[in-house]
């Protein structure tokens, strides 16, 4: 029994560093309509700068308490300083491009930590007079948990406070449910947001900060955070602050019993949960049915895709021509580097086919890629299947796994289905992750090679081509077809599809599978030219690498995120052994979406719109 | 005291459709003018642009002195205009009060220097029914009610100018007859007023000169009796 209390009380503890991070995001969603991705990093640059601080300061009680307030409060500031070089210039674009930039802006703060703190884990601090351990029930509990379980309602009482008795309270409460309508009562807006973002980031900061003496500080807390921050805010119901402090307390327990029933599975657990959530209540908990129907219509993205022209077909022939002479250079590494690169313009493309025709904004289209590798690596390895029936099936198989995501995420849209899909590439990870009596785990499925026919450098290079430029062409051709207008129709209207007739969900559903199937078959001829399939094929990172190779490339247009994710992923390969090269593409990212907000497409008709300007 | 509105070539677009062709009009200060027009004729963009609420508008917009054609809507909402939309856009889950809180402006800034004669107490006055009503959140209370604490919201803010969308449409002819009473008090205060309207009886009570508007072009402009004289031009381009 008292094993149970204790392990209830240690989920109630670890509840308060997520509800402080999760308010944060929530109170930032709520007003700016914004997923800000960046809110990690401010997770993780609180416990740095706590550790900082509390190395210097934090001997004596009141020394570390402020050490931790003052380092959530700088944190604050470097989020101001993003909301105003960043954020202010992305309001009013689509959704997309301000998840990118925020994610940009992470990969950034992500490496200036790495910067100025190094790779090694940090060990946390004691906390003065908070460093024992209370006995309850005959068993041990750290001290120092006792003052996290009450420091969560302790700052929800403030937030409370702040929200219900006070006139900025009043205005950001106005700002969630109508921003139009409070700048036309003379509120200025970009004031409200600025010193809402400053509180979404000191919280999650704190959040960070709070848990340093428990859990100290890594580079990876900040993506790790945010899974879980994410499954707390939908939830809880985006833009509820009781609903985040019900989410996380839920959550945080989940996490502390399930690890005693299912410790493999943690995180599948928590998946879970927010997909059955989001399926009953899919505005979440506490959210508001309501809530978000006054948004004004951000710029769409209502690209049209003009049919080929000679300029496009003959960009064709040309690529084409020059994939089939490559062998003959006899230069094996670029053969090595070109399939990599058209496996993951493939994938790019298929995700494109969702993100632009469909305007279905996917974080987890990896998993599909992944699903397809490792229905390859295990009908290899377990079914001793030849090359060409995995390549048959793998495709089948992620299809058939996008038939049941597409089930649930289609009801969603907008960012919840963003956040949907993430969380279903997050149980697929988890599930190969932790699975690895069947799928290895981290260690992976070795010795997945094609067939002895095609074991040839050459063969494979020309099985690969053909394959990933004809699904290349396939989904460019699915994109002219009436299937093509119907997805298109969809997503610019979708009364005005339904009043055609068209049953606008099956419509997204199938696309998903169309997209997924060929992300399966990107992923199949991956495994079989790498040899393996590692749970990374899956990951977030992946998505997120495909999401930027297409926002790189521009989504308004066909050939672009061709380009984009050719660009991306040629100089992946050249610039990843720089040690900054995440930084630097976070960067790169930033500026891409601030200059060109219609991505490489774009840059001819920005540099013409700038002539013409000066002429 | 009120400043005049004036309004000339307004062009306004919705994306690529354009709602508003060449439309110009004028407000006195403490005139009530009236804006007429079917179902989309463009009343509403009318006065959304001239807060500053459309995605794209051309044109000459001054309010006095100022050119607020490029202005951003809060700005315009600071300098006197008052806004009272459509749809009403009661904050549903703020309390009535709060309703009236967001309304009000930081008192430092009161654009022209007038001294706001509104507060809580003044507005309960004019809308008797929302005093019981204070603690109640906005989305629970009726229509009629809710048209009234819009109103009221946007008069926190002290307007000289006030632009009303519609404000007797879906209400309860008894409560049409509370918001006619209400609207000829604030004329009296010497507030100008630009009303859009559907409703021709309700219009001529309140209005001095009328537009008449008819796919987002200008048809009649003269004085409200004008109009009613005008059977021909009535049945043209207000009747349904
Ligand atoms: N948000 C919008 N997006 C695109 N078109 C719009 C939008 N709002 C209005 N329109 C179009 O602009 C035109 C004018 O509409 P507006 O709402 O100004 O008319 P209205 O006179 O206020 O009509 P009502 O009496 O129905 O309120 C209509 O053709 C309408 O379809
Ligand atoms: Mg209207």
């Amino acid at each position: 029994m008292g094993f149970y209390v204790v392990q209830a009380l240690t989920g109630l503890a670890s509840a308060s560093a997520l509800f402080l991070a999760a308010a944060g995001l929530s109170i930032i969603f709520g007003v700016t309509r914004i997923v800000n991705f960046a809110h990690g990093v401010f997770y993780m640059l609180g416990a740095y700068m706590a550790w900082t601080l509390t190395s210097q300061f934090g001997d004596s009680v009141l020394g570390f308490w402020l050490a931790l307030i003052v380092a959530s409060l700088s944190i604050g500031v470097v989020g101001l300083l993003v909301e105003l070089t960043v954020l202010r210039r992305i309001y009013q674009a689509p959704e997309l491009f301000q998840l990118t930039a925020t994610f940009g802006v992470f990969l950034i703060l992500q490496d200036v930590t790495l910067a100025i703190w190094g790779p090694e884990d940090l060990l946390g601090p004691r906390a003065p007079m908070l460093d024992g351990s209370v006995t309850v029930l005959g068993h041990p509990l750290p001290s120092y948990d006792l003052a996290l379980i009450v420091l969560g309602p302790l700052v929800l009482a403030g937030l409370w406070f702040l929200f219900y008795r006070t006139r900025w309270g009043a205005l950001v409460r106005a700002a969630t449910e109508d921003r139009e309508m409070l700048g036309a009562l003379g509120v200025n807006q970009r004031l409200l947001f600025s010193t809402v973002f400053f509180l979404g980031t000191a919280l999650a900061a704190f959040g960070g900060a709070a848990q340093l003496p428990k859990g100290g500080a890594d580079l990876l807390m900040g993506l790790n955070i945010l899974a879980s921050v994410f499954v707390v805010v939908v939830v809880g119901g985006m833009g509820s602050i009781p609903g985040a402090f019900l989410a996380a307390l839920l959550i945080a327990q989940l996490n502390a019993f399930g690890i005693l029933i299912f410790p493999q599975g943690t995180l599948v657990l928590m998946f879970l949960v927010m997909a059955v959530v989001l399926v009953i209540r899919p505005k979440g908990l506490l959210g508001k049915a309501e809530g978000a129907s006054r948004i004004e219509s951000r710029a769409l993205i209502e690209a049209a895709y003009p049919a080929p022209g000679v300029w496009e077909r003959s960009f064709w022939a040309l690529a084409i021509a020059a994939l089939a002479l490559l062998p003959l250079a006899g230069d094996a590494f670029a053969l090595v580097l070109t399939k990599d690169i058209l496996l993951f313009v493939l994938l790019a493309a298929s995700l494109h086919f969702l993100l632009g025709p469909g305007g279905l904004v996917s974080f987890g289209h990896a998993a599909f890629f992944g699903c397809g590798a490792y229905a390859a690596a295990l009908l290899v390895t377990y079914a001793e299947s030849s090359m060409v029936l995995a390549l048959l099936l793998a495709p089948l198989l992620a299809g058939c796994v996008a038939i049941i995501v597409g089930w649930f995420c289609v009801r969603l849209s907008g960012v919840y289905f963003a956040m949907l899909t993430l969380a279903f590439a997050q149980v697929l990870w988890s599930i190969v992750f932790q699975w690895t009596s069947v799928t290895g785990g981290d260690d992976g499925l070795l010795g997945v090679w094609p067939d002895t026919w095609a074991n040839d450098d050459t063969v494979f290079y020309y099985l690969v081509t053909v394959l990933a430029i004809g699904g290349i062409l396939l989904l460019r051709q699915a994109v002219h077809s009436p299937f093509g207008f119907a997805t298109r129709a969809g997503r610019d209207s979708m009364l005005r599809a339904e009043a055609l007739g068209l049953h606008v969900k099956q419509v997204q559903h199938v696309a998903m599978v169309f997209a997924g199937a060929l992300a399966g078959l990107a992923g199949a001829l991956y495994a079989f030219s790498k040899g393996s399939a590692f749970p990374d094929y899956m990951g977030i990172e992946m998505s997120f690498d495909s999401l930027i190779a297409v926002m790189l490339g521009g989504v308004q247009s066909l050939l672009g995120p061709l380009f984009g994710a050719g660009l991306f992923s040629w100089a992946a390969h050249e610039l990843s052994t720089l040690s900054y090269w995440r930084g630097i593409l976070g960067l790169l990212i930033v500026v891409l979406v601030l200059a060109f907000p219609r991505g490489l497409a774009g840059i001819p008709a920005a540099f013409r719109a700038a002539r013409e300007r000066l002429a | 005291m009120a400043e005049p509105l004036e309004v000339q070539s307004l062009n306004s677009y919705y994306g690529s459709a354009q709602a508003l062709f060449d439309v110009s009009l004028q407000v006195a200060p403490g005139e009530a003018v009236v804006l007429l027009g079917r179902n989309g004729a463009g009343k509403s963009t009318t006065l959304k642009s001239i807060m500053g609420l459309v995605p794209r508008r051309e044109g000459r917009l001054r309010f006095g002195e100022r050119d607020i054609a490029a202005m951003q809507a809060y700005r315009i909402a600071r300098l006197g205009l008052g806004y009272v939309p459509e749809e009403r856009r009661v904050f549903a889950a703020l309390t009535v009060e709060e309703n009236l809180l967001v309304g009000q402006k930081e008192q430092t800034k009161s654009g022209d220097g007038r001294t706001n004669p509104w507060s809580f107490e003044r507005l309960f006055q004019l809308f008797p029914n929302l005093a019981e009503l204070r603690g109640r959140l906005g989305g629970h209370i009726s229509g009629g009610e809710q048209q009234m604490l819009t109103i009221a919201r946007t008069l926190m803010g002290n307007p000289s100018l006030l632009l009303l969308d519609e404000p007797s449409e879906g209400l309860a002819p008894i409560i049409v007859q509370q918001l006619g009473a209400a609207i000829k008090e604030l004329k009296d205060m010497g507030l100008s007023l630009l009303l859009s309207e559907q409703n021709l009886k309700f219009a001529s009570a309140i209005g001095d000169r009328a537009y008449v508007l008819e796919s987002g072009h200008v048809r009649f402009a003269g004085t409200v009796d004008q109009l009613l004289a005008d059977e021909e031009g009535r049945r043209r381009w207000l009747s349904l």
